[in-house]
C-alpha cells in the first residue's frame, strides 16, 4: 500500500494538478519556500476534524512534499498529545524540534508540562528553551512560570517559588505593580502555602482575589489557609464562595483547561471533602 | 497560487501499540440501549471531562496502589483510552504503555490490572455531554498515569 501510496503521489506531483473535494493542488518544486503555498495547505488543514484521520492523513501528505515544514510536523503531533497518544505524539514533535528548535521546543516544553504532565521531561525543554530565547514565553506565559507549575507538580514547593516569582517580577517591569497575571499570583501563593509559609500564601492569595475576584482557585485555597489556623468560620466562607463560582462557571481562563486539568486545579467534589471537615 | 490537499498516503492516529488483549483488557464496546448513532467524538469536543479534579483522582490512584503490595519498578506511562457510551457508561478500553522516553515499554501486568480496576472505579462520567452544536452520544477518554521512581508521579488529563 505504501509503495502503491508514493507511486500514486509521484504521478500527482509530476502532472502538478489533482482535483479533490477540498479544493485544487498545485506543486512546484519551490511551493515549500513559498508563503502563499504553506498558508493555503494550513487553510485547508484547519477545515478538518483534527482527531479524525484525514487531518493525519493530510498532514502526511504535505510533509511527503515537505519533509521540512516543522509547523506541519507540529500540527500533526497536536492530535494525538490532546487524545494521550505520546509515542505518536512525541516522534513527530521530535521532528519539528530538529528543524526549528527555537520556535519548537519552548512548544514541546509546553506540551510535556501541561498536557503529558511530564514535569521532568518539560524542564530539561525549558532549560533548552531558554537557551535559545532568553527569558521567553509561550502560550501567554513565560517559561518561568512553566517552570514553576512543573515544581508544584513535583511537589517541590520551594524550586516552584522561585521560578514563579522570577516570573511575577518580569511582569512588574513590564507592566507595571499592581497588573501581575491572577494565575501567576493564585501559583505563587499555593507555592508558600504547600512551603508553609501562610503569611505569603495570603499575600499573594489575596492579590489574586483582587485581581479576579470569582477565580475558584485562590478562594478554595485561601479557605484551606486559614482552615489551617483553624479559622473554620471564614475558611467556610471561602469555600462556598468558591463552590458559587465554578457553578456559576468561572475558572482559571487557561484556553487549555478544556482537555487538562492545571496542577492543582479543583473541582466541585474537592470542595465538597473540605466543607465536610469543617464542624 | 492557491492549493490544496493530497489524501493519498495510509495513516492512523492512534498507531500506537495497543496492549489491551495481551493485558486481559476489556474490549467491548457496551452500546446503550438509549443511543443513538454510533458516532464518536472526543471529550474536549464537547466538554466532557470527568468531573472530579485530577489531583484529586491522583491521590485516588496512590492509595490504590498502596493498598496493594506491587512494586513499581519501571519508569514511563500507562495510559487508558476508552469510550463512553450516552448512558455515561465507559467500555472499549485500550492500552498503551511507553518509557520515559514516549517509547513503546511494556509493564508488569499485576500493576496495569491495579490502575485498570482504578479506572473502572470511577462512576461519574458525564452522559451526552454537549458542546454547542456537538451532543456525543459516544465519547473517548484517556487516563494516563505516569510512573516513576517507584511511585505515580501525575495523572492526565
Amino acid at each position: 500500500m505504501a509503495k502503491l501510496s508514493a507511486w500514486l503521489l509521484s504521478l500527482i506531483i509530476t502532472i502538478g494538478v489533482h482535483h479533490s473535494a477540498m479544493g485544487q493542488i498545485a506543486f512546484t518544486s519551490d511551493s515549500c519556500l513559498r508563503q502563499e503555498w504553506k498558508d493555503g495547505v494550513t487553510n485547508s488543514l484547519f477545515k478538518l476534524y483534527y482527531p479524525g484521520k484525514e487531518w493525519q492523513l493530510y498532514c502526511d501528505s504535505i510533509l511527503k512534499i515537505c519533509p521540512e515544514y516543522d509547523y506541519i510536523w507540529q500540527m500533526k503531533a497536536m492530535p494525538s498529545i490532546k487524545m494521550g497518544i505520546y509515542e505518536v505524539a512525541f516522534s513527530s514533535l521530535k521532528q519539528a524540534c530538529r528543524i526549528n528548535p527555537v520556535k519548537q521546543i519552548p512548544y514541546q516544553a509546553f506540551l510535556k508540562c501541561t498536557f503529558a504532565k511530564d514535569y521532568q521531561g518539560a524542564l530539561k525543554d525549558f532549560e533548552q528553551a531558554e537557551q535559545l530565547v532568553r527569558e521567553g514565553g509561550i502560550m501567554d506565559h513565560s517559561f518561568s512560570f512553566y517552570r514553576g507549575l512543573c515544581y508544584l507538580g513535583l511537589e517541590r514547593p520551594e524550586l516552584a517559588i522561585e521560578h514563579f516569582e522570577s516570573d511575577i517580577k518580569a511582569q512588574t517591569k513590564r507592566t507595571g505593580a499592581g497588573n501581575e497575571h491572577y494565575n501567576s499570583l493564585f501559583y505563587l501563593g499555593l507555592s508558600y502555602l504547600l512551603a508553609h509559609d501562610l503569611p505569603k500564601a495570603e499575600k499573594y492569595l489575596r492579590a489574586s482575589i483582587k485581581a479576579y475576584s470569582k477565580f475558584p482557585e485562590p478562594n478554595f485555597y485561601m479557605g484551606k489557609l486559614l482552615a489551617e489556623q483553624n479559622r473554620s468560620l471564614e475558611a467556610k466562607e471561602y469555600f462556598t464562595k468558591a463552590k458559587e463560582y465554578i457553578i456559576g462557571g468561572a475558572n482559571m481562563n487557561e484556553d487549555n483547561t478544556m482537555y487538562v486539568d492545571y496542577p492543582f486545579q479543583i473541582g466541585l467534589s474537592d470542595i465538597k471533602v473540605e466543607l465536610s471537615k469543617i464542624p | 497560487m492557491i492549493l490544496i490537499i493530497l489524501l493519498l498516503l495510509q495513516s492512523n492516529v492512534s498507531a500506537q501499540k495497543n496492549y489491551a488483549f495481551d493485558y486481559d483488557i476489556d474490549t467491548t464496546l457496551i452500546k446503550g440501549n438509549s443511543c443513538g448513532t454510533f458516532k464518536t467524538m472526543e471529550y474536549f469536543s464537547v466538554r466532557g471531562k470527568y468531573p472530579e479534579s485530577t489531583h484529586s483522582l491522583l491521590q485516588k490512584a496512590r492509595k490504590a496502589i498502596a493498598n496493594t503490595n506491587i512494586p513499581i519498578k519501571q519508569n514511563g506511562f500507562i495510559t487508558f483510552r476508552f469510550s463512553i457510551n450516552c448512558e455515561g457508561v465507559p467500555s472499549a478500553y485500550k492500552l498503551f504503555m511507553t518509557n520515559e522516553h514516549y517509547q513503546t515499554q511494556e509493564f508488569d501486568k499485576e500493576l496495569v490490572q491495579v490502575l485498570f480496576g482504578f479506572v473502572k472505579s470511577l462512576k461519574e462520567w458525564k452522559a451526552r455531554p454537549t458542546n454547542g452544536k456537538n451532543t456525543a452520544e459516544y465519547y473517548n477518554y484517556y487516563l494516563s498515569f505516569q510512573l516513576k521512581d517507584g511511585k505515580i508521579i501525575s495523572l492526565a488529563p
